[in-house]
């Protein structure tokens, strides 16, 4: 009985001993609050007390909520522009001021498009809840459907509203993009007869009724992504959904290394930079099939041309997560400042790049004259081509991410980028 | 009148244009080199003569199973008639140790293991027909996966764990041998079967054999044709056909107390069949199992495989004989297959799209036809792949056997040598491309854009084979030393990039080595060790990825004539010093490369075996039957895969390795009265995990099934047949490879007639 007795503590002593879980204290409201209120009144918590828990406030107060509360008011000022513009074409038709008002529209939306990018830092939490709903609302692309756009407008037009079937893909952003930066000329709806009434549109409409109704289209979809915004908002807000306060209360995630983990999967967003937003485009990734090794069709913001502006804020957003938003804290807390230095200073690099990228053209200005094989054969230290150079760049934040933060947290890779071998 | 015949059933075929064409060359390619093999070997012996070095047949034989020492195991000629088997996958289920991942539910594409290998693509163990190595590209391409048509085959041989150590290349789990038809000893024979079943599939054979002073001969064709069970959204055809001939020819000269035969085998066969890789959602599948998504609707593969050997025994002394083969094969396939949505990012990977369909709801719904392509714009476009690729298989292989006594003092010293020697080339050349297509109104429709090319590369392989088995036989102890050695030379070119190209030379050294005691006249002990090894091919960088493991069994076998019993069992423990994965897509892998993985650690051990018993109740003979697996395969060590097969990310000690069921058994019960002859068998398979990584990891739930089959001689010459697959219309799942769950067969009844003439 003794030897059972023993063997029982031995098992249970290493079952203790071997368990690598690691789990910080919950923390209730009164310690919340108490956090809230020395982070908004400008005292950092120290370093050598630092903790998960604080970081994670730290994180939600100084990175979520702002920006959440930042693209809700964008998105607001975006909207009664819209209202704006659409009414100087009811009322003066193609005039000056209408011009005028397109271009306050415009500005509004690259103002509003640019805050969720820097949202897309790392996309955590309420954005991606029920199936991703707020971020597919507010902004799905690279999936994106162009003739659908047409036939809401359509829809729009003859009924006030979207038709029933009308997917997030033909709305959000890109579609206030689509309406109030794309020419009017063409459509990408093929010669079926289920899109009769566009091809009617595109060939039989005045000038003037298209512009009404391209802003009809952008006013309807500005207001669907205003209360998407506004619902993030809400969600983060400290007297409201106060996802903070879930973020260290155990009432959404399993324990914090786990939820650390969550937050450095959402982080490799800037692997879409990477493959997506530049690697497609350039040539550089198989979904780009194109017989010239290249598909500048495919760029981001090709009606705005604000991709290099895009990339530039997903970065100044994850340098906003490791400075205000507490993570480099936390590395240096843990004894990792190198790494904390090296991730900041290869961001601003990225950044200083792509502020110097802007000086030769668009994204799609650059892959126009490039060298195809130039682009291919560019790497980190040859930069043939100066925006393939970038790609490389961007490559590197992958692979410290990988190779020195990850380990030194002990946080795995997320399960989609663990097979990518590059 | 057999061409005739053959001709009027091929022009019952779909695609019988493309298919005579080539069938009907074969045809009179065969028949006009046999009558000139005929004169050129004119024979001046008797048919007694001609027949005089026919080796007689040992394996498997119930008699000498307890002094036989370590042999492998048997599916019978008497059963596969029986099961009427045109699935490999289910005559294997017969055999202990062996166990199979189906796929299609038809046996169109096996995935066979043995002793705990991974099953996929049945690339970890060798597949002979005849003695001969019969895969595509054994060593080039282990997991093209291929398998001779059952129509014409008499008997499946297997050999596991120490029988395999002298048969090389991937023998880790062991071989299976797949022995054709064979020429009928001593009449001329002519037979013609035809069965129907469910899904209106038929299945007809014409078979003519006979013995002329110029020597021996057989001719068969058959084809098999089935709508298949599955039924694409939207209605397009699943039909599957599958048609082969096979030539034999032998002669024989006897020359005072020696003997040679000359055997030549011809064959050819061609395949069509509208399979997917493309299976089912969970919550589809349990609403309806064997619906196929109209994403699915243009995947067809087509085949053609000729093989030419030349057998040549010579009797050197009394028991010697040396047989040496000279054979070359070809196989020539395309499989235009649904691969990938153009958007490539690893969420969108079919397998993933339909592991979790409410992550992705709107990818989900194109790929089931319910919402057009264009509504996420190019992403949602579909990517067709059409996997070409060429295959040859030669070489040259020469066997010595004897048997020689000596008397000894204490008693008889036997000793039988065996010494084999082979030098094999085999090639793959991987001709890939794509084109794109768009859903549109639940159907696909081309695009536009020009076809990709994405791959092109030659892998060849030269490789030398010496192996040498001796047995030592003294009173009740048997010991058999064993040695195989490789040498290997894989030449690796890729033509879209010589950055890619590789060459490696490798080599294998594998020993073995058993001790066998007949403890009594009905019970025997063996252990045994062998290194094993398999040689996977090249990894990405060209860099050596071999398996390699040690070999454990210790068996014992029990026979008693008088009481109809026979008993044995395995215990086996196979310790990998490092295992291997290949990335093929019906693994997982969404490139297919056939690029090689190291694995680390592993340890499989496991017990096996098999009871058979025999009894009369009044006239009726009753044969009751159990064979059982039991297998524990897990990781060993602690490492990172980026292999699929795997699956991506960390594998932990104790990580169960993919497809390998704990336990499995077969029971079956028979009945013979007269003229009629019956069996009921359940088969039984524990649950499986798709991948070793715990993230995503698919647990593949138990199943069991009940096969019935029956015939009844109605004269001398007819007999009827009945068989039904699946008895209880059990619904289970196979496999969530590669992409979404897949479902076994459902109930199949089918009834048959065979006539001799």
């Amino acid at each position: 009985m003794i030897r059972i007795i023993l063997t029982f503590i031995v098992f249970v002593s290493f079952g203790w001993f071997g368990s690598t879980q690691v789990r910080n204290e919950n923390i209730n409201l009164e310690t919340f609050s108490k956090y809230v209120q020395s982070l908004t009144s400008g005292d950092l918590f120290e370093i050598e007390d630092y903790s998960l828990d604080k970081f994670f406030v730290q994180l939600g107060v100084n990175y979520f909520i702002p920006n959440s509360e930042d693209l809700a008011k964008n998105t607001t000022e975006l909207k009664e522009n819209i209202v704006a513009y659409c009414s100087d074409l009811e009322t003066h038709g193609a005039s000056e001021k209408s011009k005028v008002s397109l271009d306050s529209a415009k500005t509004s939306w690259t103002k509003t498009m640019l805050s969720y990018h820097k949202i897309l830092s790392a996309p955590l939490g309420p954005i991606y809840d029920n199936s991703r709903e707020i971020a597919n609302n507010i902004y799905s692309w690279p999936l994106m459907n162009t003739c659908g756009m047409h036939t809401q407008m359509i829809s729009i037009k003859e009924t006030g509203n979207f038709d029933s079937k009308a997917l997030y893909t033909s709305q959000g952003l890109m579609a206030v993009e689509f309406a109030l930066f794309n020419d009017l000329t063409t459509t990408e709806c093929g010669n079926n007869k289920r899109f009769k009434k566009v091809h009617d549109w595109i060939s039989g409409t005045d000038e003037t009724i298209k512009k009404l109704d391209m802003c009809k289209l952008a006013l309807k979809t500005s207001e669907l992504v205003e209360a998407n915004t506004a619902k993030l908002k809400s969600a983060w807000a400290i007297d409201e959904g106060n996802f903070t306060f879930n973020m260290v209360n155990g009432t959404v995630f399993e324990n914090f290394q786990a939820e650390l983990n969550l937050l450095t999967d959402s982080m490799f967003y800037f692997e879409v930079a990477k493959d997506i937003q530049l690697g497609k485009p350039l040539g550089l990734h198989k979904d780009c099939l194109s017989s010239e090794k290249k598909c500048p069709a495919d760029i981001e913001h090709k009606w705005s041309q604000i991709g290099l502006e895009s990339i530039e804020m997903q970065f100044v957003g994850l340098n906003q997560i490791f400075n205000e938003g507490g993570f480099g804290q936390y590395l240096t807390s843990k004894g990792h400042v190198d790494i904390y230095n090296k991730v900041v200073q290869l961001n601003e690099e990225i950044i200083a790049n792509i502020q110097n990228l802007k000086t030769l053209g668009s994204i799609n200005q650059q892959i126009e004259v490039m060298n195809v094989d130039d682009c291919r054969n560019t790497t980190e230290t040859n930069i043939l081509v100066p925006i393939c150079g970038l790609q490389r760049q961007i490559r590197l934040v992958s692979h410290l991410f990988k190779s020195e933060l990850l380990p030194a947290l002990s946080l795995n890779t997320p399960v989609i980028f663990q097979g990518d071998a590059d | 009148m057999i061409l005739k015949l053959l001709s009027v059933l091929f022009n019952k075929l779909p695609n019988r244009r493309f298919l005579m064409s080539k069938f009907y060359d074969f045809l009179i390619l065969n028949i006009i080199f046999l009558i000139v093999l005929s004169f050129i070997f004119v024979p001046s012996q008797s048919l007694a003569e001609e027949n005089a070095l026919r080796p007689i047949v040992i394996f498997g034989d119930s008699t000498d199973q307890v002094d036989r020492g370590f042999t492998g195991q048997t599916v019978d000629e008497k059963k596969i008639e029986l099961y009427q088997y045109t699935d490999v996958n289910r005559a294997l289920k017969q055999v202990s140790g062996v166990y199979v991942r189906e796929e299609d539910g038809l046996g169109l594409r096996p995935n066979i293991g043995l002793r705990g290998t991974n099953p996929d693509r049945s690339k970890k163990i060798v597949i002979l027909e005849d003695d001969i190595l019969i895969g595509p590209a054994p060593y080039s391409a282990p997991a093209a996966y291929y398998t001779p048509n059952m129509n014409h085959v008499d008997r499946l041989d297997v050999y596991k764990g120490f029988s395999a150590t002298g048969i090389g290349p991937n023998s880790v789990g062991g071989a299976i041998n797949y022995i054709s038809s064979q020429i009928p000893e001593g009449k001329n024979q002519s037979t013609a079967s035809l069965n129907f079943g469910s899904f209106n599939t038929w299945n007809g054979k014409l078979s003519s054999a006979g013995h002329t002073k110029f020597g021996s001969y057989l001719i068969e064709g058959s084809h098999l044709f089935s709508e298949g069970f599955k039924e694409v959204d939207g209605g397009s055809n699943t039909d599957v056909s599958k048609s082969e001939i096979l030539a034999k020819y032998r002669m024989g000269i006897v020359k005072g107390d020696r003997a040679q035969n000359l055997e030549i085998k011809l064959g050819y066969s061609v395949e069509d069949s509208n399979e997917t890789y493309l299976g089912l959602s969970d919550e589809d599948f349990k609403s309806s199992p064997f619906r196929r998504y109209s994403a699915s609707a243009l995947d067809n593969m087509t085949w053609d495989h000729q093989k030419y050997q030349l057998k040549h025994t010579l009797q050197v002394s009394e028991a010697g004989l040396v047989e040496t083969s000279i054979y070359r094969h070809d196989f020539s396939r395309t499989w235009n297959r649904l691969d990938r949505f153009r958007d490539s990012s690893p969420t969108r990977s079919l397998s993933n799209l339909l592991n979790n369909p409410v992550d992705d709801p709107l990818f989900y719904s194109i790929l089931v036809g319910e919402t057009d392509s264009a509504a996420v714009g190019s992403n949602g476009e579909l990517i067709l792949a059409n996997n070409k690729r060429e295959f040859f298989s030669q070489g040259l292989q020469s066997k010595y056997s004897d048997e020689i006594s000596l008397n000894l003092k204490s008693g008889i010293l036997k000793i039988e040598p065996e010494v084999f020697v082979r030098a094999h080339q085999d090639q793959i050349f991987r001709d890939q491309t794509s084109n794109n297509y768009e859903m549109f109104d639940g159907q696909l429709e081309a695009v536009g854009d020009p076809t990709q090319i994405t791959n092109s590369e030659k892998q060849t392989t030269l490789a030398y084979t010496i192996s040498s088995s001796t047995k030592f036989s003294y009173k009740s102890y048997i010991i058999n030393p064993v040695i195989r050695v490789e040498s290997v030379d894989y030449d690796f070119k890729n033509n879209l990039n010589a950055s890619a190209n590789a060459n490696r030379t490798d080599y294998a050294f594998i020993p073995g080595i058993s001790f066998f005691k007949r403890m009594s006249p009905y019970f025997s002990v063996g252990t045994s060790y062998n290194r094993a090894a398999s040689l996977a091919g090249l990894s990405a960088t060209g860099d050596e990825v071999k398996e390699t493991a040690d070999n454990y069994e210790v068996l014992f076998k029990y026979l008693n004539q008088d009481l109809l019993l026979q008993m044995d069992s395995t215990l086996f423990f196979t310790d990998y010093q490092n295992i291997t994965g290949t990335c093929t897509v019906s693994g997982g892998c969404t490139s297919g490369s056939g690029e090689a993985f190291n694995g680390g650690k592993a340890n499989i051990y496991g017990l096996e075996g098999g009871i058979t018993k025999g009894f009369y109740l009044g006239n009726v003979y009753i044969p009751l039957g159990l064979n059982f697996t039991y297998l524990n395969a897990k990781f060993n060590s602690n490492f990172t895969s980026s292999s699929p097969e795997w699956g991506q990310g960390a594998v932990k000690k104790g990580d169960p390795l993919p497809y390998i069921p704990e336990l499995q058994y077969t029971v079956s019960a028979g009945a013979t009265y007269k003229k009629f002859m019956a069996e009921l068998s359940l088969t039984s398979q524990s649950e499986v995990f798709d991948q070793s990584v715990e993230a995503g990891r698919i647990q593949i739930e138990d199943f069991q099934f009940v096969d019935l089959a029956a015939h009844y001689q109605i004269s001398e010459k007819l007999k009827a047949s009945f068989k039904s697959s699946n008895l209880f219309d059990k619904e289970y799942i196979v496999a969530a490879r590669p992409f979404g769950l897949r479902p076994g067969m459902p109930q199949a009844l089918q009834i048959g007639v065979k006539y001799i003439f």
